[in-house]
């Protein structure tokens, strides 16, 4: 067998197998929900605009730049080349087996 | 015909052995066997009511579970769609199982070690979505915290095991030709006392990456019970919960079963009854060592886990892999 076949195969019957195992236990149980927790207050406070999902969105990235600028861009080669060695590394594994080695 | 024996061969691989059913039961007697063995390292009994020495415990909690007629949880959590997930987990997992060659039909294929690893990857995303899906914060805590060792400890499985089919299956890079024919260079001193280092290195990086993948201790911040209420699982009951329990189980026993094997190629695993004796002899040692060592540890915090991840478990299975284009 090569080695697509064996992928697709496997997957085929993962999920196969999945439905199987997924369907009785779905269809026996009943679901009963319950309210979210907010720290006493009733769950019709609980509302999310876009403006806040724009703020955390913006808050995650400036991290994410801060971290960029001090660790990674910080004007030292050493820095930029200690971040990217092992990505260099992996890299070269990757070629010399995909090359046949 | 040749076709139809394929078919049948292959679901009954998956389904009963050495996938699903076999794997259930194994998983399901290893967690006992792992809390009888805490519970004596601790002072306690352990498991008692349920069988004899209380061996059917973990059978029972999973049956209650899987067909209790109520799950209850948060307003938003997909519980449904979860449920799916974790049995896609389980699912792959015993379809990885068709790769052992333990049974009378296994699938082999040169570099079927990456489908091994494609495959197993299902389960820690099933995991992690546990967590992630919920909109509890202790859940999310815990499917956040998973997810940042799962960053460390998948490519540490990845390199180990990769090295290590590498050292006993060179020209195919075939985890069931290194399961079942390794080769062992014992006509070439030098090149075999390199390849005992790799496997000796890629042991200890799999084994860590392996107790932090399992969220055994000292790596199991994800479900600190009290720091974060049971993490992933806090917010699940019923089927959902018993499924994850399995799924849980049922990864920990595949990756014990291939790392015992690899890690003492011999005698080589195949479908004779004594041979397979011999080989869940080795997963029994190889969990007794696992669980010995790893509950005779404390809780590390999220950064401490990371760093000694990434020191002992990561850069470990890298030497390992870059060591065995030597052999």
């Amino acid at each position: 067998m090569d080695l697509p076949t064996l992928m697709l195969t496997l997957t085929a019957t993962s999920f196969l197998l999945a439905v199987a195992l997924w369907l009785p236990t779905a269809r026996t149980s009943r679901i009963r929900r319950t309210e979210v927790y907010l720290s006493g207050e009733p769950q019709a406070h609980f509302k999310l605009s876009l403006v806040e999902v724009a703020w955390a969105i913006r808050y995650v990235m400036q991290r994410l730049y801060k971290t960029l600028v001090e660790q990674v861009q910080s004007g030292l080669f050493n820095d930029w080349f200690a971040f990217s060695l092992p990505y260099l590394l992996l890299l070269a594994v990757l070629l010399y087996m995909a090359l046949g080695g | 015909m040749e076709l139809l024996v394929d078919i049948v061969g292959l679901l009954l691989s998956v389904a009963i052995y050495p996938g699903l059913l076999f794997l259930v039961v194994l998983g399901l007697l290893s967690q006992w066997y792992r809390r009888k063995l805490v519970a004596r390292l601790q002072n306690r009994v352990g498991p008692k009511y349920v069988g004899p020495f209380g061996v059917l415990q973990p059978f029972a909690d999973v049956y209650k579970l899987l067909f209790v007629k109520e799950v209850v949880t948060g307003v938003f959590t997909p519980v449904r769609l979860l449920m799916f997930l974790t049995a896609l987990g389980i699912a792959a997992i015993s379809s990885a199982a068709a790769l052992l060659p333990m049974g009378l039909y296994y699938l082999k294929a040169p570099l079927d070690i990456f489908v091994f690893i494609y495959l197993t990857l299902y389960a820690s995303i099933a995991i992690a979505m546990l967590g992630l899906g919920s909109t509890s914060p202790y859940p999310s805590f815990g499917g956040a915290r998973y997810t940042s060792l799962m960053l460390v400890f998948e490519p540490a499985i990845a390199m180990s095991l990769i090295a290590l089919v590498r050292v006993l299956a060179p020209g195919s890079l075939s985890l069931a030709e290194a399961l079942s024919s390794p080769k062992l260079l014992l006509n070439d001193p030098l090149r075999g006392l390199v390849a005992v280092a790799v496997i000796a290195v890629a042991a200890v990086a799999y084994s860590l990456a392996l107790l932090a993948k399992a969220m055994m201790k000292p790596f199991d911040i994800p479900e600190a019970e009290t720091e974060v209420a049971g993490g992933y699982l806090a917010e699940l009951s019923g089927p959902a919960l018993g499924l994850s329990i399995l799924l849980h189980e049922v990864e920990l026993a595949l990756y014990l079963l291939v790392l015992a094997n690899l890690v003492v190629p011999v005698p080589p695993l195949a479908s004779e009854a004594p041979l397979v004796v011999v080989a869940l002899i080795k997963y029994f040692a190889v969990l007794t060592l696992l669980v010995v060592v790893a509950y005779s540890m404390g809780r590390v915090r999220v950064d401490q886990a990371l760093k000694t991840l990434g020191r002992y478990s990561l850069t470990l299975s890298a030497v390992a892999l870059i060591a065995s284009f030597l052999t």
